[in-house]
């Protein structure tokens, strides 16, 4: 029982009144390092739990940390990190001055929230923590606090509260079939449970709500908005970390909740992930077609955002250890990849106030940082091996295999040549168009700016070649969880 | 059983090329002697190390390395037998002399051409050197995807298109192959290459191993241009500078036979294939492609075009060697690798002094030229000469073993589709010598000029090839006595 | 067609509800799940473990103690999100512009307001937050009592009064009181070597441990009903406030 821990959660507490850059990497970085800390302890025990007030669950509230949320916990923390360092010298240009101090305390807000959803065990716990980040999101979307902004935050907004009320819904008719908030509580005591409708109820509105939190395909029309409206490294924060958190959702309901192999639900369980699997692959092939019909930078990474989501939860639902080893390992390689790509269009906004791809012109040549950190992400978007997409899309056709659904290995493959259009159309307008002005020389962006970014797209590559230092986990732990 | 060994030597070699991006990033626009000096340095010091590996391929010793684990069963690593080791060298040599010749005829964005030249050959190395089927898609996706550059190097509209076209084509393959590459190893296990096939037809059944083996055929089909499967090939040669396309026909055309082989011999094995009766239709796809790519090459004015079609057929040869599953067969197959690979290189090479030094590119406009580069044209036409296989060239060598393989395999009658080809070769390549030698206006002696040293000095090398090849077959050293290693060993 | 869409949506999430309502235990049976499995515990030993006699306060603050921190951070954060956007006081500026809205009210009104205002803050402050673990009431709803009554103080003497009676840097620091306060407790038990957020030090025993529990359940209290409270009052006066030069461009007026 580490408890350190207890420190990790709480403690931007403190620094929100003084909201400014070196404070808040200060409390980001202290917390990332408790976060890494911990992940030898994690792998020592495979869960490390922690009763806060002293109180065992049922009765208390629990944070416990297994695999997965270690690895959604590290992955904010790193990837946050980066994005922090990235703000520093953007929002200047985005933000109106006096805003400035609150940007940095909702983001250290939606830092914790994120980091506390992911290792709480407690139902309600979860709910709490998931409106801090939904409100936060909100906020962060419109703090530019032009028209159009608001306008995609206000429906961000609306969409989003409505699938927060259903999880509350949800909640309630849980604890009222099983008297428990606990989440491996309610677990084991739905095997038993007298009240199996309310809890398929509970388990679709659940499902529901949480794929309106990731964009899934017919849930989806926020997103592109919201992502494509906020400042760069919001829209970064909200594609990589922000959306996964639905899927985080999903997850913990699918499988620590309701669990696989349960005899009451087991047919509405089934029936649930198959129709998550289905709206996944549409998701993968729509939101790559909208991709490519786009013609604003931000927009198209954002409905690739979409697609990749999708990628994901077909390898979370397609229930088979592989594939959920892909999916999450997805997790890690959409994270890095996306965030990446969203910080390099920030750039280009930065610099020349480029947004629209065709502008984007020979821009290769005075940027080729920048427009490389672009295409080495790019590729791990695509899966090109040897990257850490390729990996993740290697697992879920293994897995798809594995199942004998040959209709996804098609969506797969699919998916990954029409993520080829989109992004290779940006990698070649960069690179292979306009002739370089003569006399410019190299133009690139702030060192705070690029490095963050250079960094991530590096990390896309590291996670391809080394993918043994998370594979193996990933691997264990989804057969833990499909009892396989 | 091959005796293994360990070795860094591939990796090594490996990264060499990679030493000639710092050179040609920071000197390119300064100092472009240096760049350049780098740039040939590096590739030559590729070839150089890759000769020392010379003994041990003669020896059929192995040289194995692990690089690093990707995922739990899946690795990086490098093997190289004397097959790799044939192939490596092959490719070092066309690269040393493209590289030499380049240097005389890009004159725009040469650092970017220097760069992904060489980051090409480090890639295609990789391939040549891979221990398994990951490895080699790896080294396979990463070159198809760094060719790009070189085909749209001139950034002209026809360019552009063509550079498109071979995207979508390679890049669909390369999911093709994914799809492939997953399928093996969910059903057979494991995707080493150890000498023989490693799918078994007693735990897979026959459809899946047939659904496996054809997705494969479908991937690499595209780069070995198999005939419903060769649309970018006429339109990326001719779009390309002329060191790109023949590197295009003398390598990257045989890295997709090269992936086609390794299924061939390492995935599947001859003996299952044979079980499986795919190789007939596969000879029958191979005769189909070299007859109609060479009825279509008859109808191309634009000269590379007319290669590039000739390439197209030329490279099902080795398809056709391979699938008769019969031992001068393979031997012909692997042989039209390497002498291909020197007569087209030679070919393109000459195309490309043609249009340097003249802007011609339509065959109907060269009247005379023989006179004017008469070094160039002499090349020229003894390349072509190898093409339909003239005695004494290297292109009669491969004729005759694929010849005799077909008798071996029982199946004679794919000599007439060799025959049929080399008369269809003489149609089109015939017109072009005689258009360059003896039509035209003598006053176009008075112009008299042959081109730079740097160009004239590989294409008289690769000719040389041709006909060295051709004479001295059995020299060992020489493709002959490798592939005889290689062949010795599967059958 | 869209329209028919959501409506069908509607229609079916609507119907799964009443569906999951109807099957869900009945309200008042002793045995349904929710009655036998938490809630006795709590119920039975509420008051001695929780060390609250009110045995709201004794989950909210003990048993839950970290959802109700979380509770707190979800207003403090719906107070940041609306700042953040309407931003009518500059608050990341040293200088702010003169408020412009100035509406007082009658005579009467603000008389009975100023008696009342105290009497009201000190129901909020003296029985609300600093007797809520013994009887009904606690810290959010003190909060609230407060908040509304300045929310009333403001609406009888203007913005401009009650932004003078609380400046803004005495708003500031009150506003996070209540995270604070949550963070303080929790380290202290941090300090003795327990876990988070747990009221019972070791090393400190019999009444005295009663009394440092609710000492430290008190301090919480408070905290969560001042900062509440001037969390409400800060995002009203967000909202009320109008800014005399909003709408004006930057150029000096001649």
């Amino acid at each position: 029982m580490p408890l350190a821990f207890a420190a990790l959660c709480p403690i931007w507490g403190m620094w929100r009144r003084k909201a400014c850059f070196p404070w808040s990497l200060l409390g980001v970085a202290i917390t990332s390092f408790l976060v890494w800390s911990l992940i030898g302890k994690v792998n020592a025990s495979k869960v490390v739990a922690y009763n806060v007030s002293g109180w065992r669950p049922p009765w208390g509230i629990q944070i416990r940390i297994d695999y997965m949320g270690l690895l959604m916990a590290c992955l904010i923390t790193g990837v946050g990190l980066m994005l922090l360092i990235y703000s520093w010298r953007y929002i200047v240009s985005e933000i109106k001055e006096e805003r400035i101090p609150y940007y940095y305390t909702l983001y250290l807000l939606i830092f914790t929230a994120m980091l506390g959803f992911s290792i709480t065990s407690d139902l309600f716990n979860f709910f709490v923590f998931m409106e801090i980040f939904s409100i936060t999101s909100y906020a962060l979307v419109a703090i530019s606090g032009e028209r159009m902004a608001l306008r995609a935050a206000f429906k961000y907004l609306l969409m989003g509260a409505i699938s927060s009320l259903t999880v509350l819904f949800a909640i309630a008719f849980l604890y009222s079939a099983t008297g428990s908030l606990n989440m491996l509580d309610i677990s084991s005591r739905l095997k038993s449970t007298a009240y199996l409708p309310v809890a398929s109820v509970a388990l679709i509105l659940f499902i529901a709500a949480f794929a309106v939190k990731s964009a899934l395909f017919p849930v989806h029309v926020w997103l592109p908005d919201a992502h494509s409206i906020a400042p760069s490294p919001v829209s970064a924060l909200l594609s990589a970390l922000v959306i996964k958190m639905g899927v985080l959702g999903i997850f913990r309901i699918l499988f620590t909740v309701y669990g696989h192999s349960f005899s009451g639900l087991s047919s509405t369980w089934n029936s649930i992930a198959g129709v998550v699997a289905w709206a996944a692959a549409l998701s993968i092939i729509l939101g790559s077609v909208m991709a490519i019909i786009q013609r604003d930078l931000k927009i198209m990474i954002a409905y690739s955002s979409v697609s990749q989501i999708g990628y994901i939860l077909l390898g979370i639902t397609l229930i088979s250890t592989r594939g959920m080893a892909g999916g999450l390992y997805n997790i890690v390689a959409h994270a890095m990849g996306k965030a990446c790509l969203f910080l390099v269009a920030g750039i280009f906004i930065y610099k020349h106030g480029l947004r629209r791809i065709e502008n984007l012109r020979g821009i290769g040549r005075t940027m080729p940082v920048t427009a490389g950190a672009f295409a080495l992400a790019a590729l791990s978007i695509v899966g090109v091996p040897p990257s850490a997409g390729f990996v993740a899309k290697w697992y879920i056709l293994w897995g798809c295999f594995q199942e004998g659904q040959y209709a996804f290995v098609i969506v797969v493959l699919l998916g990954s040549l029409l993520s080829a259009v989109y992004c290779f159309r940006v990698v070649y307008y960069m690179f292979f168009t306009g002739a370089g002005r003569p006399g410019v020389g190299l133009d690139e962006a702030p060192f705070t700016m690029l490095a963050p970014t250079a960094i991530l797209s590096v990390g896309t590559l590291f996670f391809g070649i080394f993918a043994t230092l998370l594979l193996p986990s990933l691997n264990n732990a989804a057969r833990v969880l499909l009892l396989k | 059983m091959s005796k293994i060994v360990h070795s860094v030597l591939p990796a090594i070699i490996m990264a060499v090329p990679w030493l000639a991006i710092p050179g040609a990033v920071l000197w390119g626009k300064k100092r472009p002697g240096a760049a350049k000096a780098v740039y040939v340095g590096c590739t030559a010091a590729t070839f150089l190390l890759i000769t020392t590996m010379y003994p041990r391929a003669m020896d059929g010793v192995v040289s194995v390395q692990h690089l690093v684990e990707v995922a739990p069963g899946i690795n990086l690593a490098f093997r190289v037998d004397t097959l790799g080791f044939y192939f490596a060298i092959l490719l070092s040599v066309i690269w040393l002399l493209t590289t030499v010749y380049s240097l005389g005829y890009i004159r725009t964005r040469e650092t970017r051409y220097y760069c992904f030249t060489a980051i090409n050959l480090s890639f295609c190395l990789g391939v040549a050197f891979s221990a398994n089927m990951f490895t080699l898609f790896v080294f396979y996706e990463l070159m198809s995807l760094f060719t790009y550059p070189l085909i749209i190097h001139e950034e002209t509209e026809i360019a552009r298109r063509a550079g498109l076209k071979y995207l979508v084509y390679t890049i669909t393959a390369g999911a093709v192959i994914l799809a492939a590459l997953i399928m093996q190893y969910y059903y057979g296990g494991t995707l080493s290459f150890l000498g023989h096939g490693t799918l078994n037809s007693e735990t897979i059944s026959k459809p899946v191993l047939l659904i496996i083996f054809s997705v494969y055929m479908l991937g690499f089909g595209v780069k070995a241009c198999i005939m419903p499967l060769h649309g970018w090939v006429p339109d990326a040669h001719p779009a390309a500078p002329s060191p790109t396309s023949a590197l295009l026909s003398g390598v990257i055309l045989k890295v997709g036979a090269f992936g086609i082989i390794r299924v061939l011999f390492d995935v599947f094995g001859i003996k299952l294939l044979g079980d499986l009766g795919v190789a007939l239709p596969m000879l029958w796809v191979a005769s189909f492609t070299i007859i109609v790519a060479s009825l279509f090459a008859i109808t191309q004015n634009d000269l590379k075009r007319r290669l590039a079609y000739s390439s197209v057929a030329q490279v099902s040869y080795i398809i056709l060697g391979l699938f008769l599953l019969s031992p001068d067969g393979a031997i012909g197959g692997l042989l039209q690798i390497a002498h291909h690979a020197f007569m087209k290189g030679t070919l393109f090479l000459c195309a490309g002094i043609i249009i340097h030094e003249t802007g011609k590119r339509d065959i109907r406009e060269m009247n005379g030229i023989g006179s004017k580069l008469p070094i160039t044209m002499l090349a020229f036409s003894v390349a072509a000469l190898g093409m339909m296989g003239t005695p004494l060239t290297c292109g009669f060598i491969t004729k005759w073993e694929l010849g005799l393989g077909s008798i071996q395999a029982h199946r004679p009658y794919f000599i007439a589709v060799l025959l049929l080809s080399a008369l269809l070769n003489a149609v089109y390549f015939l017109p072009i010598i005689y258009i360059a030698f003896f039509k035209g206006d003598p006053m176009d002696k008075l112009l008299k000029h042959e081109t730079s040293r740097t160009m004239m000095v590989p294409v008289i090398i690769g000719a040389a090839f041709v006909v060295i090849l051709g004479i001295f077959v059995t020299v060992p050293g020489l493709p002959y006595s490798l592939v005889k290693i290689v062949v010795k060993a599967l059958f | 067609m869209r329209k028919a869409a959501v409506l069908g949506a509607l229609l079916i999430i609507g119907a799964m509800l009443l569906f999951a309502i109807g099957k869900m235990p009945a309200m008042n049976s002793r045995n349904a799940p929710d009655k036998t499995h938490v809630i006795p515990r709590y119920l039975e030993k509420g008051e001695e473990e929780g060390g609250a006699k009110n045995i709201v306060t004794g989950v909210i603050l003990n048993y839950r103690g970290y959802d109700t921190m979380g509770e707190v951070t979800v207003i403090f954060s719906a107070l940041c999100a609306v700042v953040a956007l309407l931003d009518r006081e500059k608050r990341g500026l040293s200088r702010s512009s003169p408020d412009a809205s100035g509406v007082r009210s009658s005579v009467i009104v603000r008389t009975v307001v100023r008696f009342a205002f105290p009497v009201i803050v000190f129901f909020a402050v003296a029985y609300m937050m600093l007797h809520g673990e013994g009887s009904p009431g606690g810290g959010f709803q003190g909060g609230a009592i407060l908040g509304a009554s300045v929310i009333v103080f403001t609406l009888a003497f203007g913005l401009p009064e009650s932004t003078r009676r609380m400046p803004l840097k005495v708003r500031i620091p009150l506003e996070s009181t209540a995270i604070v306060g949550f963070l303080a407790m929790g380290i202290i038990g941090l300090a003795y070597g327990v876990n988070f957020l747990t009221y019972l030090l070791p090393g400190v025993h019999g009444a005295m441990a009663q009394t440092v529990r609710n000492l430290m359940m008190t301090v919480i209290e408070v905290g969560i009903g001042i900062g509440g409270g001037v969390i409400f009052i800060s995002i009203v006066f967000a909202m009320m406030r109008e800014d005399k030069y909003e709408l004006q461009p930057d150029v000096p007026q001649p």
